[in-house]
């Protein structure tokens, strides 16, 4: 039954408004109204992402460094785009990708519930005392034309014009529509006073703002109905109410197949909205007396409801701000005991999910997370499959004493773990890469994104090479071997360098970082690969080692400098510095591998 | 010519720069990163007199800092040579 619930949903929908058609010719020009301020608001939010995703993602980037800084964010983020779900969406998709704390994420959700109340002001300010139809004509036909042509922020602006066209020309068909309505019908006869009305319209205010995905639609109805006559006061405040809880529903549905952070932020919202609303109910009538008093102040009319409704709505999320900011830490501390982070017994995806939209920055952030978590693992397997322990090795002042020292085997199913660790963190890493691909990023973002899938793949090549070389290292490190042990202590201690160089560099502050140092470490592999080729070769002249070993260990030292070459591939990818330029540099300097060898040669 | 390589990789990001698919360079950017060149450098030969038990491989090291320092000021200097201002040109030089 349930698998059919979503169309069953529409259906009745559907039959629902052909019959309101069929009722009223007025019921019609206020749904088509309806249509195009959803419409509007789509466009508004796409045009808002084509032209200003990115910019919106470096305020937020620097803009979340405390609390009231968080807020002041949402609040103008959602002022200024009219969508407080553009500006969630962002807060979802930069928690989800590690880049802000839990703590930021919820003031910018507090504050974009705030900065979401400004709609309300200029639909009840302006929307419904001026014709702003006359004004959306021109938007619509300047929306147009822009919306056709090439450049993003072209195509952006125009989005954004038809946008705001479109939801005027939306209020205007309400307006009408609820005007010519009211000449037939007088829609407060179902007005219900005491608390059944106060429960009833809140509850009529969740189910609409569900159906129609948006409060601002909600509350655009309830205003507009207001304006005419068609609703009482007290019942526009109960709908007022109820869009803030019905706005949650959406945010819930879409964290349904978000990470845990994304989950945690989805409930904090949905706990915010619910303790303000249950606040105002019950507060109802001190609040209904302060916003009495404010709108004297302010010197809005008596009867001029409409404005009145906005301050209630501006003032009741400020009462929720103020009720909600003292027990921050206590919500945090629940939603993270409510959505703990995955076991890790299998490494699952930390950063990236669908959930992170189409903002290059946001996207290239969780991928380089992503792929740090996948470094780990594959350092950490790739250490314990070669008897090492990678925390020694990170504090060792000599790593070849350390290698000389670790003869205790580590028992480990190197294929089990490379599965559970490392396949599956792979696998999302080129799915990632696949979808995000698809999407018209700039190519800069593209070619770094294509990079980072690539030093995922490089790191998987590094952990199999070290499966092949497995067997032979245990059975000549593990016991007294001779000149084997040596040789292959050799091998181990240059992939222990790397690997700690790698680490070492993974660490530094990201402005001090280079992809290029990561030649330094390229050309010293150059020049050992060729000096360990002279040792076997030595070694085997004096009969040191039999020429079984030999080849053994020739195989071996070709895996050994795989693993190395790939670990180096990966870190050099992964470390492109985030300016565009700058990274172009280090691309066009790295050296190929001939040019290398080349150079290793005239220098050794 | 010393820097074949490289002046291939060059023509083929003034490729990518005319479609639309690279970020320009500019003379600043290439002068910031030999900066940042120069620095490391300096900080492998202090860490060659500090630590002469690893003085083979931060030979090879500096070795390949010198490699890069002379990458970058030969890529310095075609970008003066083709653009006086500073920015990179639209195309690479055909010589």
């Amino acid at each position: 039954m349930t698998r059919f619930a979503p169309q069953l949903q529409l259906g009745l929908i559907l039959v629902l408004l052909t019959a309101a058609f069929l009722a009223s010719a007025d019921f019609q020009q206020i749904a088509a109204g309806v249509a195009m301020f959803l419409l509007g608001m789509i466009m508004l939010e796409d045009g808002f992402k084509g032209l200003g995703g990115s910019v919106l993602e470096r305020l937020l980037a620097n803009a979340t460094s405390s609390l009231p800084r968080a807020m002041g964010f949402g609040i103008i983020a959602t002022a200024v785009t009219q969508s407080s779900s553009l500006v969630s969406v962002i807060a979802i998709s930069f928690l989800s990708a590690g880049l802000i704390s839990l703590a930021a994420g919820l003031g910018i959700i507090f504050g974009a519930n705030l900065g979401t109340t400004t709609g309300a002001w200029l639909i009840a300010g302006i929307g419904v005392k001026v014709d702003i139809a006359a004004y959306a004509m021109p938007m619509l036909a300047f929306g147009a034309v822009l919306m056709f042509q090439r450049g993003p922020a072209l195509r952006g602006s125009g989005q954004v014009l038809l946008g705001i066209g479109l939801i005027f020309l939306g209020i205007s068909f309400i307006k009408d529509g609820f005007d010519a309505f009211s000449a037939q019908f007088d829609l407060t006869r179902l007005a219900l006073t005491g608390i059944v009305g106060l429960l009833v319209y809140t509850a009529l205010g969740t189910v609409a703002t569900v159906v129609m995905q948006s409060s601002h639609a909600t509350m655009l109805l309830v205003i507009t109905a207001l304006a005419t006559g068609q609703v009482s006061y007290d019942n526009a405040l109960a709908v007022a109410i109820g869009g803030n809880i019905g706005t949650t529903v959406t945010a819930l549905i879409g964290a349904a197949s978000a990470n845990y952070q994304g989950k945690r932020l989805a409930l904090g919202h949905l706990v915010f909205n619910l303790a303000t609303a249950v606040t105002a109910l019950v507060l109802i009538v001190p609040l209904r007396e302060a916003v009495d008093l404010i709108s004297d102040a302010l010197g809005i009319g008596a009867q001029d409801f409409a404005l009145r409704l906005a301050v209630f709505h501006t003032l009741f999320n400020l009462l929720g701000i103020a009720l909600m900011v003292p027990l921050m830490a206590r919500l945090i501390t629940f939603l993270e005991r409510r959505f703990a982070p995955p076991a890790s017994d299998v490494s699952k995806p930390r950063f990236i999910n669908a959930d992170l939209g189409a903002f290059p920055a946001t996207i290239l952030a969780a991928m380089r997370n992503e792929l740090r978590h996948l470094q780990k693992n594959t350092t950490e397997l790739v250490c314990a499959g070669l008897n090492l322990r990678l925390d020694d090795l990170m504090q060792s002042k000599d790593i070849a004493l350390t290698v000389a020292r670790a003869r205790d085997p580590i028992r480990l199913d190197y294929a089990a773990r490379y599965h559970d660790k490392i396949k599956t963190l792979h696998a999302a890493i080129v799915d990632f890469a696949a979808q995000k691909s698809t999407l018209p990023l700039p190519a800069p973002a593209l070619t770094h994104l294509q990079e980072l899938r690539d030093a995922s793949g490089a790191l998987v090549r590094a952990v199999k090479a070290v499966k092949h070389m497995r067997e032979n290292t245990q059975r000549f490190t593990t016991q007294d071997t001779g000149a084997m042990q040596i040789l292959y202590d050799s091998l181990r201690a240059e992939i222990a360098e790397i690997v700690v160089a790698i680490e070492t560099l993974e660490e530094s502050p990201a402005g001090a970082r280079s992809s290029l140092w990561i030649e330094e470490e390229r050309r010293a592999l150059e020049a050992s690969t060729q000096h360990a080729r002279r040792n076997v070769e030595a070694a085997l002249q004096t009969r040191r080692i039999t020429p079984a070993d030999a080849t053994s260990f020739l195989n071996d030292s070709g895996y050994a400098y795989e693993a190395m070459r790939a670990f180096l591939e990966a870190a050099q990818l992964a470390n492109r510095p985030e300016d565009k330029a700058q990274a172009e540099i280090e691309r066009l300097l790295e050296l190929d591998d001939d040019e290398l060898e080349k150079d290793t040669d005239i220098t050794s | 010519m010393a820097h074949e390589k490289l002046a291939e990789k060059l023509g083929d990001y003034f490729a990518r720069l005319g479609a639309g698919k690279a970020h320009k360079i500019k003379r600043s950017d290439v002068e910031r990163v030999l900066k940042k060149l120069h620095a490391r450098r300096q900080k492998l030969v202090d860490d060659a007199a500090l630590k002469p038990e690893q003085s083979a491989r931060l030979a090879q090291k500096i070795s390949s800092a010198d490699t890069l320092i002379a990458r970058a000021e030969w890529l310095l200097a075609e970008l003066s040579e083709k653009a006086p201002s500073d920015t990179a040109p639209s195309s690479p030089k055909q010589d």
